[in-house]
């Protein structure tokens, strides 16, 4: 209890701070989040319809997958350095492979059938995307997307290790000082974030699925 | 009646990394408003025949005509706009409501909104569907009813060709009869041309006012189903339609397609039966009231014909 009271009163006397932490902690994870949405939902399209680009695309970015969020980070400080930017890139790399591997999945999902009646009555390829592929991929995509905005969010700590700023900064400053009161201010706005983004998204999940019900 | 809706002209389909082809040299004129059925066993080439017509598959060589107009001169989607299309699958849209499935077409070739719903409305009570169903979802629907929206939704647009593959395949066999015979209904109502894929015999003989039996890409015969069963142009196609059963032809063949013209006008208390019964409807008419002859009328009353005892030879005469 005296370490979350410490926490408050830590926030209340640097609110400055604090804040701006959070600003940079959350513009950083959207930035990331966005870039990798822009990157990744059309290479996935394009992944489900040519085959033989699949193969090759699919295989780097699963083992992207494995590789620890941290260790992305420290592969990128000697190439580019400490600050923003490398954090930007790192974490862009992490939301990847989710937002790739379910746009993917849910192009490849739709029932062949569906396609051959939709362009048997005339629609335009243009059409058949706008009207049926993405409505019926999305709710796979909206999954992806989750998961990667998740992701980000948690990752997004560690950027502080590269000198990307954020809350992360608390945690290790915490860490540091074995002062567990900035540990937590750095710890639970972070947790709420990540938790707060995973409700968000389920809501619109669901709401992209109506029709499922 | 007697125009020609689609016109095949040596038309031949070899698919990559395949020694023989699909559809060899076919030649062949589909009148407009007729059912033409297509029967044969899978690999035929049936398919491929039907889904050259709206450019699904294209053919390796010849041409296809639509009312005399190549198909190849027309945009794609707009020939495509221009014909119902119906498959085993059915493919319905499962994130948009049965209204909304039905509108398809209308809405690309942007109708106004009033005249949408009038036309989904429409063609809602012409499949048989309550008008409750608009809002509902396809996977809340079962398999038949699901291909009662198909089926509205290829004729939306108002198509004068339906083409339309094994749509009735996959459905249980009492749904599939009482599907049968409504679109059979619907198709004789507006008079649209079909061609209608299928490897049920039965349903070949039942629904086709002409009908394709089709064997290794090439058309073994084509004729009224009546026709191909008196006469089966060879061993492939006799051994494909025959039966032991002649009763169960007979009722699968409607008396306005073996009638022959009135000689005299009929006295009154000879038995009238509709165009669209069976001949096995006619034959016991025939037998229990013990006349030469019954008269068949149309929808109107109007008498179209008579069958005699001569219509029945010819079924039996093999």
């Amino acid at each position: 209890m005296e370490v979350l009271t410490g926490a408050y009163e830590y926030v209340l006397a640097n609110g400055d701070r604090f804040w701006e932490a959070v600003r940079v902690h959350l513009s950083i994870s959207l930035y990331a989040f966005s870039i990798a949405v822009v990157l990744c939902v059309p290479l996935g399209i394009v992944c489900a319809k040519k085959q033989w680009l699949s193969g090759p695309i699919m295989g780097l970015f699963n083992s992207l997958r494995v590789i620890p969020s941290l260790a992305v980070l420290v592969i990128i400080l000697p190439l580019m350095g400490t600050g923003f930017a490398p954090a930007l890139v790192a974490l862009t790399l992490l939301a990847c492979p989710p937002i790739l591997i379910n746009t993917y999945m849910g192009f490849r999902g739709i029932e062949p059938s569906i396609i051959e009646a939709a362009s048997g009555m005339g629609m335009s390829g243009g059409t058949i995307m706008r009207r049926i592929e993405l409505p019926l991929s999305l709710p796979l995509v909206l999954s992806g997307m989750k998961t990667a905005a998740v992701e980000v969010i948690a990752s997004a700590t560690l950027a502080a290790f590269i000198g990307g700023g954020g809350l992360g900064t608390f945690i290790i400053n915490g860490l540091g000082m074995y002062n567990f009161s900035l540990l937590l201010v750095g710890a639970l706005p972070v947790a709420m974030l990540a938790i707060l983004s995973e409700v968000g998204f389920a809501g619109i999940e669901r709401a992209a699925t109506k029709y499922q019900r | 009646m007697a125009d020609a809706a689609i016109v095949f002209d040596r038309v031949t389909k070899t698919f990559p990394k395949t020694a023989k082809p699909s559809v060899n040299e076919t030649s062949l004129t589909v009148e407009s408003g007729s059912f033409v059925t297509i029967l044969g066993a899978s690999g035929c080439g049936k398919t491929t025949l039907l889904k050259m017509v709206n450019r699904i598959i294209e053919p390796t060589s010849g041409t296809i005509s639509l009312f005399g107009k190549d198909i190849r001169q027309q945009p794609l989607t707009e020939l495509r706009r221009s014909i119902g299309y119906v498959i085993q699958q059915i493919g319905l849209f499962p994130h948009m409501t049965i209204e909304q499935n039905i509108a398809t077409v209308p809405q690309i070739l942007g109708w106004e909104r009033s005249r949408i719903e009038a036309r989904v409305k429409e063609l809602m009570e012409l499949v048989h569907l309550p008008d409750s169903y608009r809002q509902r979802y396809s996977r809340q629907l079962s398999g038949g009813q699901q291909q009662r929206v198909g089926i509205a939704r290829a004729m939306a647009g108002d198509p004068a060709v339906l083409l339309m593959d094994e749509p009735f395949g996959a459905i249980d066999a009492i749904t599939r009869g009482k599907l049968q015979d409504d679109f059979k209904e619907i198709q004789r109502q507006l008079g649209k041309t079909v061609l209608f894929v299928t490897h049920d015999v039965d349903e070949a003989l039942k629904l086709g006012d002409r009908m394709i039996v089709m064997n290794e890409g090439v058309i073994q015969q084509y004729d009224k189903p009546l026709h191909i069963m008196d006469k089966p142009s060879n061993s492939f196609v006799s051994e494909l339609v025959q039966s032991d059963d002649l009763f169960q032809r007979l009722h699968l063949i409607r008396v306005s397609e073996s009638m022959v013209p009135l000689e005299t006008e009929a006295p009154e208390h000879y038995p009238r039966l509709s165009a669209d019964s069976s001949l096995k409807d006619a034959l016991q008419l025939i037998l229990k009231r013990d006349v030469p002859y019954v008269v068949v009328e149309w929808a109107d009353g109007q008498a179209a014909g008579q069958i005699t005892l001569d219509q029945f030879k010819l079924g039996s005469g093999r």
